[in-house]
C-alpha cells in the first residue's frame, strides 16, 4: 500500500483528476447510448483547492488541508475540454514500439534524474539522441544535472543492436529485434562472410537465406556496435534466439 | 461517505438538465455552477482514490475555512453531438 501521509505527487493528483473527468464523460456516454436526452456536457471545470505544498527532492507534493485547518495555499486548477487537433498538436509523436527512457536506460539513471529529464521535456530515447546529435549534451547536463559522459555511455548502451528472433521464411531469413539499423545500412555476417541484405529497418532485417543454418550470425550497425547469435542452435522452421552482444557475456 | 468527482459531476449534469423550458421559448445554452467542495485522498490497496464532494456540513458557521471551490461550466449539446457522444464518447 502506498503511503500518502507526506503528500501526493502533484502529477499523480492531476492524472487522477483527469481520470475522474474521463469517467464522468463515460457515464454521460452511457446515458446517451440508452437514448436518454443528453442536454449538457462539461465545457470547463476549475477547482480552487486549499492544500499544503511540500517538496521531496525534485518531487512536488500536495496535502489537502483537513477540517479546521486555516493554513495552506490555494491551488487553482482549470481544465477544459480539448479537441482532436489540440491533442495532436500537443502530443509528442512517439516512434512505433519506442521504449521509454526508463525501459531503455533502466538503472543507468535514477528516478530523480529521469524526473529532471521530464522537466526538460525529454521523455523518449529518440528525443535524447536528437539532443545529443545537436550538441545539446551540455544543456542536458545543466538542466538534468546528469554528467554528459554518463549520459553518452548510457545512450551508447541503449543503442546496441539486439536480436530477439530469427525466422526462416519463403522470402528469406528474417532477423527481428531492436536497434538493428541506425543511419546507415547494417552489415550482416554469417560465419564471417557478408550476407546479402534484402531489406533492413530498426526492428527487422531480411537477408537471403544461407545454404546452411549453422555457425554465427553477426549484425553490425556501426563500428563497435554489434550483436551475435548462434545459428548452430537452429532447427528447421522458426526458432528463437537470445542474441549475445559482441564483447559481452 | 464522500463520492468520487465523476459521480458528483454526473449527478450535477443530470440535475441541471431538468430546468429546460423550450416549450415556453426559453432555451438554456450554458450554465455555470460554483460550489464548495471537500477533497479526501483515500488510500486503497491498488493506489489512491480521489474523493471530491460537496461539504458534509450544511450550515456555514463562519469559522471553518472553505476547503475548496469548484466552478463547473456546462454547455448545451445538440442532437448530432449526442449521437456522436453515444458512439465515441467513451
Amino acid at each position: 500500500m502506498s503511503d500518502y501521509d507526506d503528500g501526493l505527487p502533484i502529477e499523480e493528483f492531476i492524472q487522477a483528476l483527469s481520470s475522474q473527468l474521463d469517467r464522468a464523460q463515460a457515464a454521460l456516454a452511457v446515458k446517451a447510448r440508452f437514448g436518454l436526452p443528453l442536454t449538457f456536457a462539461v465545457k470547463d471545470i476549475s477547482i480552487d483547492l486549499r492544500a499544503h505544498i511540500s517538496m521531496r527532492q525534485s518531487q512536488v507534493l500536495i496535502t489537502p488541508t483537513g477540517p479546521n485547518d486555516p493554513g495552506g495555499s490555494i491551488i487553482h486548477l482549470a481544465l477544459t475540454s480539448i479537441t482532436r487537433p489540440m491533442i495532436q498538436e500537443n502530443t509528442l509523436e512517439i516512434e512505433a514500439d519506442e521504449p521509454n527512457i526508463q525501459e531503455v536506460l533502466g538503472e543507468e539513471i535514477s528516478d530523480e534524474e529521469r524526473r529532471r529529464l521530464e522537466w526538460a521535456g525529454i521523455r523518449t530515447v529518440s528525443q535524447l539522441r536528437e539532443l545529443e546529435r545537436g550538441g545539446g549534451e551540455h544543456v542536458i547536463e545543466q538542466v538534468a544535472q546528469i554528467p554528459a559522459m554518463r549520459l553518452r555511455a548510457a545512450l551508447q548502451n541503449a543503442s546496441r543492436p539486439r536480436i530477439n528472433r530469427i525466422q526462416q521464411g519463403s522470402d528469406g531469413l528474417r532477423i527481428t529485434g531492436s536497434n538493428l539499423r541506425r543511419d546507415r545500412r547494417p552489415q550482416v555476417l554469417i560465419n564471417g562472410g557478408p550476407a546479402s541484405i534484402l531489406s533492413a529497418s530498426a526492428q527487422e532485417i531480411l537477408i537471403e537465406p544461407p545454404p546452411l543454418l549453422s555457425g554465427t550470425l553477426a549484425v553490425e550497425t556501426e563500428p563497435g556496435l554489434a550483436v551475435e547469435a548462434d545459428l548452430s542452435q537452429a532447427q528447421a522452421g522458426n526458432y528463437d534466439l537470445n542474441g549475445r552482444e559482441k564483447g559481452r557475456s | 461517505m464522500k463520492r468520487e468527482l465523476w459521480e458528483l459531476i454526473s449527478e450535477l449534469v443530470e440535475a441541471l438538465a431538468a430546468p429546460q423550458a423550450e416549450k415556453w421559448g426559453l432555451t438554456v445554452t450554458g450554465m455555470q455552477l460554483e460550489l464548495p467542495i471537500e477533497l479526501v485522498v483515500a488510500q486503497t490497496e491498488v493506489g489512491f482514490r480521489l474523493l471530491i464532494d460537496a461539504p458534509h456540513y450544511r450550515w456555514d458557521a463562519g469559522l471553518r475555512p472553505e476547503a475548496g471551490r469548484m466552478a463547473l461550466q456546462l454547455r448545451k449539446t445538440g442532437a448530432q453531438e449526442a449521437a456522436w457522444f453515444a458512439q465515441f464518447g467513451s
